[in-house]
């Protein structure tokens, strides 16, 4: 007797739906207009508030990350994908938003660490290949081309820093892009 | 009593304050030892007793939004384990800001798999191998002498 095994494997896809199920949450919360460059909606809101214990943690970040450089202080109305693709006006935390942006925004990866520029976006992706982090080129010197990178933590305040020397919640696979719109 | 240490609520609350989308405190709750060790080592009911007094109150400060996502994390990751889709979310997902982003996140990664095992009646088939005189092709034969597999090689 032949005893046979099996496997089928059937993936799903589902769509993000909006999250704005309650109205207590929604009410401190303030979309704006924005648009990608051929005219869709980005999904955003600006936040309004900064709790004691988000400034506590901002208070340990000089410390934590001794090399980078505080470059302003926190702020609630914009995060990271607010800063790098919205110009500070909102934040932007749907990662099939900043998909689209680079899409339609009209951003082409620069592959080769030589080749980034200071003007260029950093993009930083968690495993399953969403965008966790991004922020903007400042520096990529010879001979080692490590590029220094300005962003933003969360709500907290924008930092310059070594492409590298970020919070482990946005992993450690990035990719650079220039936009050529 | 909370299933999560002091420390550890710290950890899970800095996480939330970092965070700048759902996917990401998504993947890094995956990876937080703590979330794993109850994942594993609590029931669901267990879970959703830490979880339901954070989501009555009005206004949650960052340990309880750490804490509730983490709790959350660990659902869909006890649900996968145990096989198949994680299914619909046992409390409103609306009630945490990035609640039904994360849920759905979990359910486009999971790949459910079913196995079903067939029996086959009579002899099981019989296999041998010819070459000629160890040149040409090698060929495969089934019991009944008909050639099934020929290396072209």
């Amino acid at each position: 007797m032949a005893t046979v095994c099996v496997v089928l494997g059937i993936s799903k896809t589902t769509v993000l739906v909006s999250r704005f199920d309650c109205a207590a949450i929604a009410a401190d919360l303030m979309p704006i207009r924005l648009q990608t460059a051929r005219g869709t909606d980005i999904e955003n809101e600006q936040g309004v508030e900064i709790s004691t214990f988000e400034r506590n943690w901002m208070a340990t970040l000089a410390h934590d990350h001794p090399q980078a450089v505080l470059r302003t202080s926190e702020s609630a109305t914009y995060n990271c994908h607010g800063m790098t693709f919205a110009s500070r006006r909102t934040q932007i935390w749907s990662a099939p938003a900043v998909r689209l942006i680079l899409v339609e925004d009209s951003y082409t990866e620069i592959t080769d660490v030589h080749d980034v520029l200071p003007g260029d976006v950093v993009v930083y992706y968690g495993n399953d290949g969403d965008p966790s982090h991004s922020g903007n080129v400042v520096e990529n010197a010879p001979p080692l081309f490590v590029p220094r990178i300005v962003s933003k933590w969360g709500k907290g305040p924008e930092l310059v820093h070594l492409v590298w020397d970020v919070s482990p919640v946005y992993g450690t696979n990035r990719q650079y892009f220039r936009c050529r719109a | 009593m909370s299933v999560f240490s002091d420390a550890e609520r710290d950890d899970l609350a800095k996480a939330v304050v970092v965070a700048n989308t759902p996917a990401s405190l998504g993947g890094w709750l995956q990876r937080h030892p703590g979330v794993r060790r109850i994942a594993e080592s609590a029931t669901e009911d267990q879970l959703l007793d830490e979880l339901f007094p954070i989501l009555r109150e009005r206004d949650k400060n960052e340990r309880a939004l750490g804490t509730a996502y983490a709790v959350l994390v660990a659902i869909a990751m006890k649900r996968r384990a145990q096989g198949g889709q994680i299914g619909t979310a046992p409390f409103q997902l609306g009630l945490l800001k990035w609640g039904r982003a994360m849920w759905d996140a979990f359910s486009r990664t999971t790949v459910p798999t079913t196995t079903e095992v067939l029996t086959l009646s009579g002899p099981t088939p019989g296999m041998q191998s010819h070459t000629d005189h160890g040149a040409g092709p090698v060929r495969l034969f089934n019991a009944a002498g008909n050639i099934i597999v020929t290396n072209q090689d």
